[in-house]
């Protein structure tokens, strides 16, 4: 009994540190878990037009990012925060459709910012034709739209479209930034296509097959917050 | 003798109580990073097969972010490559944002967020691989403070 009286309390006490520490430290892992994520942390914003300027014909020519928008430059900021992007670098182009566009340096990627997208890739992904967005449904796309948008280096030709039926869709070059839409109920877009130091090149768009999203609503469409149900638990 | 075997053995149960209750604690800090309870929502992180969305597969909570939130990204985390989707709803209706890209893809940010205008509904955050290989995908959705 005596001993019992003698270690229970301190097991107690024990048991409570132990379970607070704990928990603490679970919440630390947890927390450090968040932020080992890389694709999450952001990174110092080190980039500079320098390095991009040997492939990308826009950063040899005076900064433009003062001209951006403050919705492009805290999409950018904010929402690609990993990729480092620096607008004070940025440099407007128009893109393949006539679009403005931004083109800003990151750390070892690029991103650009249009009125309709924002995205970033890494240098590797620009240079093989793999910087592309796809826009299915969004406040500024038009019902029945698909818009894709990508990215190519300087110094190709012939760039088009590949569709699903095997037909192609020839885009103007104007800068590095190339826009195009096609209508949702047509031949989705399934390749980007190009030529380059005599070479045809292709690679995928990433348009799902399902591309067509009849259920894609427009803020003016849809009835108040009241009409709708609230999640459990919220 | 008899006494001290007791001893130790009540011992053992109070360490194995400590145990219990310090691993439960920690399990729960750790489910909390990835709970749908408020604005900033990790969710997903499967490993799913290709052309699937991660709710869709999963079927579990953490499939998916139910709340109030501006953004949403989906993403291949740890420097994968791959092909990855974001899907919007308004909660319990259709979709407002649905867009692909490489291995992080976002329905941008603050005012130029697709999900800015729907600040007062419940929305439903998807994140999808749209590749045919299985892949790890992640999604976080949250609300940002914008000026």
């Amino acid at each position: 009994m005596r001993s019992r009286f003698r270690h229970g309390p301190r097991l107690t006490i024990a048991a409570t540190i132990v379970a607070a520490v704990l928990a603490a430290g679970g919440t630390a892992v947890a927390t450090n878990l968040m932020s080992s994520d890389p694709s999450l942390n952001p990174v110092p914003v080190t980039a500079n037009a320098q390095s991009a300027g040997s492939w990308i014909a826009a950063f040899r020519q005076p900064s433009g990012g003062q001209h951006m928008t403050a919705g492009m430059r805290a999409n950018l900021t904010n929402g690609y925060a990993n990729y480092g992007p620096n607008v004070d670098q940025a440099r407007h182009v128009q893109a393949s459709n006539g679009d403005d566009a931004y083109l800003t340096p990151g750390t070892e990627s690029l991103c650009v910012a249009s009125a309709n997208e924002a995205f970033c890739a890494s240098q590797s992904a620009v240079r093989s034709g793999h910087a592309v967005a796809v826009d299915l449904c969004s406040p500024n796309l038009p019902a029945g739209q698909i818009e894709v948008e990508w990215l190519l280096p300087d110094g190709v030709s012939d760039v088009s479209l590949g569709m699903a039926d095997g037909s192609r869709m020839n885009i103007p070059t104007r800068s590095n930034v190339y826009i195009a839409r096609v209508p949702a109920s047509g031949p989705i877009p399934t390749s980007i296509e190009w030529d380059a130091d005599g070479t045809h090149h292709a690679a995928p768009t990433g348009v799902p097959a399902d591309a067509n999203t009849p259920d894609c609503v427009h803020p003016g469409d849809i009835p108040p917050p009241s009409a709708f149900p609230t999640p459990p638990g919220q | 003798m008899v006494i001290l075997t007791a001893l130790r053995s009540k011992r053992r149960l109070a360490a194995i109580a400590v145990c219990a209750v310090a691993s439960a604690l920690a399990s729960s800090a750790a489910l909390a990073t990835r709970s749908a309870s408020g604005s900033n929502i990790y969710y997903c992180g499967y490993y799913i097969p290709g052309y699937t969305d991660c709710y869709s597969y999963v079927g579990d909570p953490y499939g998916r972010a139910v709340g109030k939130f501006t953004t949403n990204h989906a993403y291949i985390p740890y420097g994968g490559y791959g092909f990855v989707c974001e899907h919007t709803y308004i909660y319990g209706d259709g979709t407002i944002s649905r867009r692909c890209g490489g291995n992080y893809v976002s329905t941008g940010s603050c005012s130029g967020s697709d999900l800015w205008p729907y600040g007062a509904y419940y929305l439903d955050g998807r994140a999808g691989n749209n590749q045919s290989l299985y892949e790890t995908v992640s999604g976080h959705a949250y609300s940002e403070t914008c000026v």
